[in-house]
């Protein structure tokens, strides 16, 4: 592992590098910690809050957007929950694959190294507490840079720059008030919007047994770096259409890819984007291929085109 | 706060720095108690002028009565601001002759330092999210004018934050995307 970490100047940070994504890891799904977040992107910023609970074999963490309209995402073992007050409606995901919380994959020094070079740059504050900085620079132009500021206390992230190929800021999100607490109590995750009267939107699991696979594909040929991150294909039923969506990854960053069945009207066709989020989506006979990810759009597209279609 | 400061944070809220500006001034608010709490002040404000043009009935019904209830139970909040807290002009301008923002204002003047980080009142904060939705507030948007479009985005987006791999911070962003989503511009 050694040879792998050393850091831009030479200097052999490995083994440091690695202590500290693991305290990382292991803090975001141990503590109970509650606060608010600013979350700066194309010149904009937002304030959210989050509340992360453990307790008796249970996670949840909610989160709701304080400015702009009010709306709330609660995460927990079972489900994802959307509270939308602009739709008066509350929508109730349950979390398909094996369940737990989060589902996601501990972030790995070793993993990270052939696209990212990986050291640890100096200290800081955020939100009034000592922080460790952590670099993880790209070695391409189709991924975005990382600098993570470390808890020195806990490990947990206070902030996290996501930087473009010239090192500038595309986003960031940090907290501005943040308090670590075992005591703070599992209801104080759950919802804080007012639901009375709101719609439920349930996306039932689809029927047990094989699924229909609506189409049959494959990736030709995904950017460097990049592998299917579950071999499993996620197949769901929604309004009666088959879905089916896999995640690609490179370590750090992540693209969803769905593949469906063609909709007149509501399909994308070429690029879009929103914050740091990239996606692009293209049509293929009649099926539809939408890319969705926190990486540039170039390499969104490159994942979308790699999607091949075969009888 | 001097008059260069308020000027300043006017022109972050506005989006009116340039991008250097903007980096600089959101170092100085992390590291700044007093600057973090002048900015969420501000910005509740502002919001509170916003809101009120669009869809007054957003506001929570029970908002008035709540921070009548905080009034009661804290007499001392009436005595003079701890400090002045000037609003740019350019809200005053888009709230003239609209009397119930103007009150809110009023009283979020008063009381938006307690309900903000600085105070520590586990009710505090919730209490301002739910009444001051600002539906004219330029927030997040994908880049497209099909609403149905937007919906299934939006849905792939809670989707790829629910199965995406990747560190903690970097697992909030697709989350952070959807709560700031602004579907009403």
């Amino acid at each position: 592992m050694s040879g792998l970490l050393a850091g831009p100047g030479g200097v052999r940070a490995g083994e440091d590098v690695h202590q500290w994504l693991e305290r990382m890891n292991r803090a975001m799904r141990q503590l109970s910690y509650e606060g608010e977040l600013i979350y700066q992107h194309d010149r904009r910023v937002e304030v959210l809050s989050l509340v992360h609970t453990v307790g008796g074999g249970l996670e949840r963490e909610r989160i709701t957007s304080l400015n702009g309209h009010p709306r709330e995402v609660i995460r927990d073992n079972e489900s994802v929950t959307c509270i939308l007050p602009g739709m008066k409606a509350v929508s109730v995901d349950p979390r398909r694959g094996s369940g737990g919380f989060p589902s996601l994959l501990p972030l790995s020094a070793e993993e990270l190294s052939d696209v990212y070079s990986l050291s640890l740059a100096g200290e800081g504050r955020v939100a009034g507490r000592g922080a460790r900085i952590l670099d993880i620079r790209p070695r391409d132009r189709l991924r975005y840079g990382h600098r993570l500021y470390l808890d020195v206390e806990q490990g947990l992230p206070l902030k996290l720059d996501m930087l473009d190929g010239e090192g500038e800021p595309i986003a960031q999100i940090m907290f501005s008030r943040l308090k670590v607490d075992p005591g703070i109590p599992y209801e104080a995750s759950g919802p804080s919007l007012q639901t009375e009267g709101y719609s439920l939107i349930k996306h039932e699991k689809g029927a047990a047994g094989p699924m229909e696979k609506a189409f049959n594909w494959s990736f030709s040929r995904l950017p460097k770096g990049f592998r299917v991150n579950n071999q499993e294909v996620r197949r769901e039923e929604i309004n009666g259409d088959w879905q089916e969506h896999v995640v690609v990854t490179d370590g750090l960053a992540n693209v969803s890819v769905y593949v469906e069945k063609r909709k007149a009207g509501g399909d994308l066709e070429g690029p879009s984007r929103m914050g740091a989020v990239s996606a692009f989506g293209r049509r293929s006979g009649n099926g539809q291929i939408t890319a969705v990810g926190e990486a540039p759009v170039e390499t969104v597209r490159l994942i979308a085109e790699a999607v091949e279609f075969t009888p | 706060m001097d008059r260069n400061s308020e000027e300043r944070l006017s022109a972050f809220l506005d989006a009116e720095l340039p991008e250097t500006g903007q980096r600089q001034y959101l170092s100085q608010l992390i590291k700044d108690d007093a600057a973090r709490e002048t900015f969420a002040r501000y910005r509740l404000i502002g919001e509170i002028m916003r809101s009120d043009r669009d869809s007054p009935s957003l506001l929570k019904p029970d908002f008035a009565k709540a921070v009548a209830a905080r009034l009661a139970q804290e007499p001392a909040i009436l005595a003079p601001p701890r400090r002045k807290a000037a609003i740019p002009q350019r809200w005053l301008k888009a709230a003239s002759g609209v009397a119930i923002a103007a009150t809110v204002a009023m009283l979020a003047i008063q009381w938006g330092p307690r309900y903000f980080p600085a105070d520590e009142t586990p009710a505090a904060v919730p209490l301002t999210v739910a009444a001051v939705p600002s539906p004219r507030i330029e927030g997040t948007r994908w880049e497209t004018a099909n609403p149905e479009l937007e919906r299934k985005l939006n849905r792939y987006l809670v989707s790829h934050g629910e199965y995406a791999a990747g560190n903690g911070m970097n697992q909030v962003l697709p989350y952070a995307s959807f709560v700031t989503y602004d579907a009403g511009r």
